[in-house]
């Protein structure tokens, strides 16, 4: 108490022999500079503050500013572009490769179509070649082996609930039930008590965003203003886009060389005022490893952080497996620091495209998803998503899909993906020429190589029918594996053609890569990301550009 | 002229150094400690200040009252009368929802074995019989915008449904099927609205998503052009997915009155106009009114200060680019307009595509490229989104491109002659029913009306219990009816009218007309409510009811 007492005493004293020092020094000056000066210096300091806000550092916002400049020049612009439109016209033909119908429709049809010329037409644009991914020779993509007998119950339910929409819960009251018992298995699974609680949504992605969102939202109410997420770098895409779109600052941790995992402790040096939210996944897309969940969880809890554990993946996997066995750790619900997962339904779920799940520890961080306006003039408007109208077809086709297998079949899917992986990796660590990276344990084989061009490799496996997706910094490969390369023969098949392609690839080794597997490369090589850019926006006009045909008896 | 401007400047300087004098004189009696600090203080204060002022438009008294009255409910006493009527409302919200689950069985576990294919297509046949609503009968207000289970229709839907179960345009090497069909649906669309040549744009899950998503775009492209806190101006009857969109993408919102005709007041938004602005809306037809908004004229205000035009045709998407050759007069609102630069259009609504389809169209890849996502150095690859989602569902994409190429041009021009017709029938029809008033012009398909006799939310809930569902509206108290393929008939029309004419009249002869309906009581205490949080709070009651297990499921 007289410690205390004496400690204000002197911090007074010295505040006002402080404040009498600063009045001796500042009395000879003119109060109206002082005055200009001060009002001046503190716009100064907020505009530099307002830099500081800008969710850019400062060294890309000068790396951004140079190559403007530098692009600026007509002749690097002249040789962009001419790069640019080339890659246009390659992209252009990859992508309407496979289109040799003959047909685009551009306008709506005078007189309606007949429903079996319209069904007609769907197949031919079924039928356009495409790789096999029902013979387990695409990486991810349909998880599902689409057995008849399952179709069957689907194409009943879609009939029943095409127009079904869950914005109307008194409307379509069996659709709305059918969403919530959907989120209460699920709660279920991940071991979240009574409290837990979540929504359906159109796809990982969104699963991801909605909980960025609700933890932005929490960190605003609590009065940050530039909300943070500490991000492992082998995190999903979607919470990049996340970020993007909810304006929250990325504090990017790279993941350990060893493991492909993050490192706990990074991650808590990581951790200031503003930390909205920390991430860890399980298992992570590029190389398939788990994060420490665990670990994090603990770091996660002690400073009152929301983690969110992404099981876009894994989250129809791991609950099915029996943990000793297959030495999975802990990563849900019964972790403190665990608030929000993700997990995918339309993935290892087996539904069809378009759900996956996004869950909440308690509602307190659920309420901060939803959306309510409340002064709207038509009427007071709410929303769980961030969809106003959703398809109920969707939730109805979880729903039935949960149903129609149960847990003994995903346990038993589980078993055949994770053994499938683990088959293939062993394959993989057995060819000298590939480096593995991570564990590659799970659903996931995820390898480099620093013998042979890793590009060349994909672009040679894909004219072999094989398609695997590609990595980059480090530049690699990696299968996802689905139910579809759990049948029989596919493992040995495809190894002993990654074994002929490396040989192959050992014996020439001069040739290069060719197709999209190249332009991977080279865009790697470009340090004006804006450029790359421009890449990926090509890419995406041309999905939905006309085919060349069209043009060509456009002009005939 | 040059002396006396001269003379001028001198006057001009002289007085500056006056001032300045004098400013001098009154502060050396100030302690230069007390002066830096108040003016780095006073700074800071009217920097926070105006930041708050900024952030809505709200009228600043108001917020200050919301702001003390979420004080308030830090008051022990206060707080636990809050706590005992939001149980209350708890209690009805979930009876409310829960009452049509009749036999209160819930799954809230994955069952071990798989669920007989028997077994599920029952269960799911008596959820879905659940709805007691007349939907097919036209009982009800939007929802579903064609017939229910129309046999042709739906056999055409579920044999694309078996081959596009599992497609997903995230991966158009994999499914070039289906990104061709999106491609196409958008070319369809595009030339509905007289797009040009380089007309472009996506698919999205629904109205809200496409309006969001012009939002991103405007707001993406006001940054890069180094706005740091763009504005967007809206009608107050613009659809609630601007408003989220500003709350989701931290968009300042400028809300502008609308006349009594319920159109935009064009002039207030051209005075709400600065150089932050990154977009202007305009509805064609808006939601709560159905009243077609003066989009020439903002169309000119966004070409006249080089200001993006976004128009929302979510509603009437497929009904008013028909309603010219439907022999009905609509005002020009699409792409002819040179300052329109993007339009929002729902395919699930009047194209008649099951739920989860909309557009979103620009009038050049200069705004949609603002739209899409790269990320360019993710170690998973380039990776490049065109809309929110990561994975898409491919089937809605083939549903959507299916029914528009089996309806074709003379259905919809066919069924828009029926609906706008209804809607013309009911809207002449609501003046003559004494007490009620008209509310806007009904100039597509939504028909609104309020009354200054009665309250006209007890019409709703009185109707209701007739089995027609409507849909409220506030500021002012209104209803409107949303009339759809299913109500294109004369007998629904005439049906609804004799209805609502008798409920008028037993309203207007009540002793509180019509105070006392449970409707009126909800919406009379959100308006009465200044704190907008505990109007919140009760919304999420709502939501948390709508995924709660009844209350005597095992």
């Amino acid at each position: 108490m007289e410690i205390a007492k004496n400690f204000l005493l002197l911090s007074g004293e010295t505040l006002q022999i402080f404040a009498h020092l600063v009045e001796k020094q500042l009395q000879d000056i003119e109060k109206s500079h002082l005055l200009v000066a001060t009002l001046f210096l503190t716009f100064v300091i907020t505009l530099f503050g307002r830099f500081r806000d800008a969710r850019k550092s400062i060294t890309t916002v000068v790396k951004d500013k140079f190559f403007k400049v530098v692009r600026s020049i007509p002749y690097v612009q002249k040789k962009i572009d001419e790069e640019i439109e080339k890659i246009r016209v390659d992209l252009s033909h990859s992508i309407h490769a496979s289109d040799n119908s003959g047909v685009f429709c551009s306008k709506l049809p005078e007189m309606g179509m007949k429903t079996e010329q319209v069904v007609e037409m769907a197949d031919l644009y079924t039928k356009m070649e495409s790789p096999k991914y029902l013979e387990g020779r695409v990486s991810g993509a349909v998880f599902s082996d689409e057995s008849e007998e399952e179709m069957k119950v689907y194409t009943e339910v879609f009939k029943r609930f095409a127009w079904s929409n869950p914005l109307w819960p008194k409307l379509f009251p069996g659709v709305r039930k059918m969403e919530a018992e959907v989120i209460r298995m699920c709660c279920d699974l991940m071991n979240g008590g009574e409290e837990a609680c979540g929504t359906m949504s159109t796809g990982g992605s969104m699963s991801i965003i909605l909980a960025c969102l609700a933890h932005r939202n929490r960190a605003y109410k609590r009065g940050v203003t530039r909300p943070e997420i500490i991000l492992p770098s082998s995190a999903h895409a979607a919470f990049y886009k996340a970020a993007e779109l909810f304006c929250m600052h990325v504090v990017q941790i790279p993941v350990e060389k060893k493991d492909h995992k993050v490192d706990p402790r990074k991650i808590k040096k990581s951790i200031n005022k503003n930390t909205a939210m920390i991430v860890g996944s399980t298992p992570n897309f590029p190389y398939g490893s788990m994060d420490d969940i665990e670990t994090i969880s603990e770091i996660a809890y002690e400073y009152d952080v929301p983690l969110h554990v992404d099981a876009c993946l894994g989250g129809f996997i791991l609950p099915f497996l029996n943990a000793s066995e297959y030495e999975i750790p802990k990563f849900d619900f019964r972790l403190r620091g665990v608030c929000s997962m993700s997990a995918d339904t339309h993935k290892y779920g087996l539904t069809p495209k378009g759900s996956s799940v996004v869950l909440y520890k308690s509602k307190e961080y659920l309420h901060n998803q939803y959306f309510c306006h409340t002064d709207w003039q038509g009427g007071i408007y709410a929303s769980p998503t961030l969809e106003g109208s959703r398809a109920g077809v969707n939730i109805a086709l979880c729903w039935a899909t949960m149903l129609y297998h149960g847990k003994s079949s995903y346990e038993q899917k589980a078993r055949a993906v994770v053994d499938t992986t683990r088959k293939i990796r062993d394959g993989i660590k057995n060819i000298p020429e590939f480096k593995l990276q991570g564990a590659s344990d799970i659903c996931i084989v995820s390898f480099t190589s620093d013998k042979i061009d890793i590009h060349r490799f994909q672009d040679m496996m894909n004219r072999r029918e094989w398609q695997l997706s590609a990595l980059q910094f480090p530049s690699g490969v990696h299968l996802m594996v689905t139910l579809n390369h759990t049948k029989e023969g596919v493992v040995e098949e495809f190894l002993s053609d990654c074994r002929e392609v490396v040989k192959n690839i050992v014996d020439n080794p001069s040739k290069k890569a060719e197709g999209a597997a190249a332009l991977y490369g080279m865009a790697q090589k470009i340090p004006d990301r804006s450029i790359v850019r421009e890449f990926a926006n090509a890419y995406l006009d041309t999905c939905y550009s006309e085919p060349p045909f069209v043009k060509k008896t456009r002009l005939e | 002229m040059a002396g006396k401007l001269a003379l001028y400047k001198d006057t001009v300087v002289s007085n500056f150094w006056d001032l300045w004098d004098y400013l001098n004189g009154k502060l050396t009696r100030v302690n230069p400690v007390v002066l830096v600090v108040a003016s780095v203080g006073g700074t800071y204060f009217l920097i926070k200040l105006r930041r708050l002022l900024r952030r809505s438009d709200r009228p600043i008294h108001k917020r200050l009252m919301g702001y003390v009255f979420s004080w308030l409910r830090c008051i022990p006493q206060v707080q636990r009368k809050i706590d005992q009527e939001l149980s209350k409302t708890r209690k009805e919200v979930v009876d409310s929802i829960h009452k049509y689950d009749t036999e209160r069985v819930f799954i809230k576990e994955l069952p071990y074995d798989a669920t007989n294919t028997e077994k599920i297509l029952q269960t799911a046949k008596k959820y879905e019989q659940m709805g007691t609503f007349g939907v097919n009968e036209g009982r009800v207000s939007g929802a579903v915008y064609t017939a229910y289970q129309a046999e042709d229709h739906l056999e055409l839907l579920a044999e694309v449904f078996k081959s596009y179960a599992y497609s997903n345009p995230l991966h158009p090497d994999v499914f070039p099927g289906c990104r061709k069909m999106e491609a196409e649906v958008i070319r369809i669309v595009a030339n509905l609205y007289s797009g040009p040549p380089d007309a472009c744009g996506t698919l999205t899950t629904g109205g809200t998503e496409s309006i969001m998503l012009a939002c991103l775009a405007y707001r993406n492209r006001a940054q890069a052009r180094g706005i740091e806190e763009p504005l967007m101006i809206i009608p107050v009857t613009a659809h609630a997915a601007f408003d989220k969109a500003a709350g989701l993408f931290n968009i300042r919102v400028k809300h502008i009155p609308v006349d009594k005709d319920s159109r935009v007041d064009v002039n207030a938004m051209k005075r709400a106009i600065t150089r932050d602005t990154c977009m202007l809306v305009g509805s064609a037809p808006n939601f709560p009114t159905g009243t077609v908004d003066n989009i020439l004229a903002i169309s000119e205000l966004g070409r006249k200060y080089k200001i993006p035009v976004h128009v929302d045709c979510c509603l009437g998407g497929f009904l008013v680019p028909f309603m010219m050759d439907a022999g009905f007069n609509v005002p020009v609102f699409d792409f002819q307009l040179p300052g329109v630069t993007s339009i929002s259009c729902d395919t699930h609504k009047y194209g008649y595509a099951p739920k989860g389809s909309s557009v979103i169209l620009y009038r050049s890849p200069e705004y949609l490229h603002h739209q899409y996502f790269s990320i360019t150095e993710w170690p998973g690859g380039i990776y490049a989104t065109p809309t929110l989602s990561g994975s898409r569902s491919g089937l809605t994409i083939a549903l959507t491109w299916a029914t528009l190429l089996h309806f074709g041009r003379n259905e919809y021009i066919e069924r828009t002659k029926k609906i706008v017709g209804a809607a013309q029938k009911l809207a002449a029809a609501i003046p003559k029913i004494p007490g009620l008033i008209l509310h806007g012009k009904a100039d597509v398909s939504v028909v609104a009306f309020r009354s200054e006799q009665f309250n006209i939310y007890a019409v709703s809930d009185k109707l209701n219990k007739l089995g027609w569902n409507l849909n409220t509206l506030q500021y002012p108290d209104a209803i409107h009816f949303c009339l759809t393929y299913n109500q294109a008939r004369d007998e629904v029309i005439n049906a609804f009218i004799k209805d609502l004419e008798n409920v008028c009249k037993e309203i207007a002869a009540s002793p509180k007309k019509g105070n006392d309906s449970s409707t009126a009581a909800i919406y009379g205490l959100a308006a009465q409510i200044p704190d907008k949080t505990l109007v919140e709070d009760v919304t999420h009651v709502f939501l948390d009811a709508c995924y709660a297990m009844p209350e005597k499921g095992h």
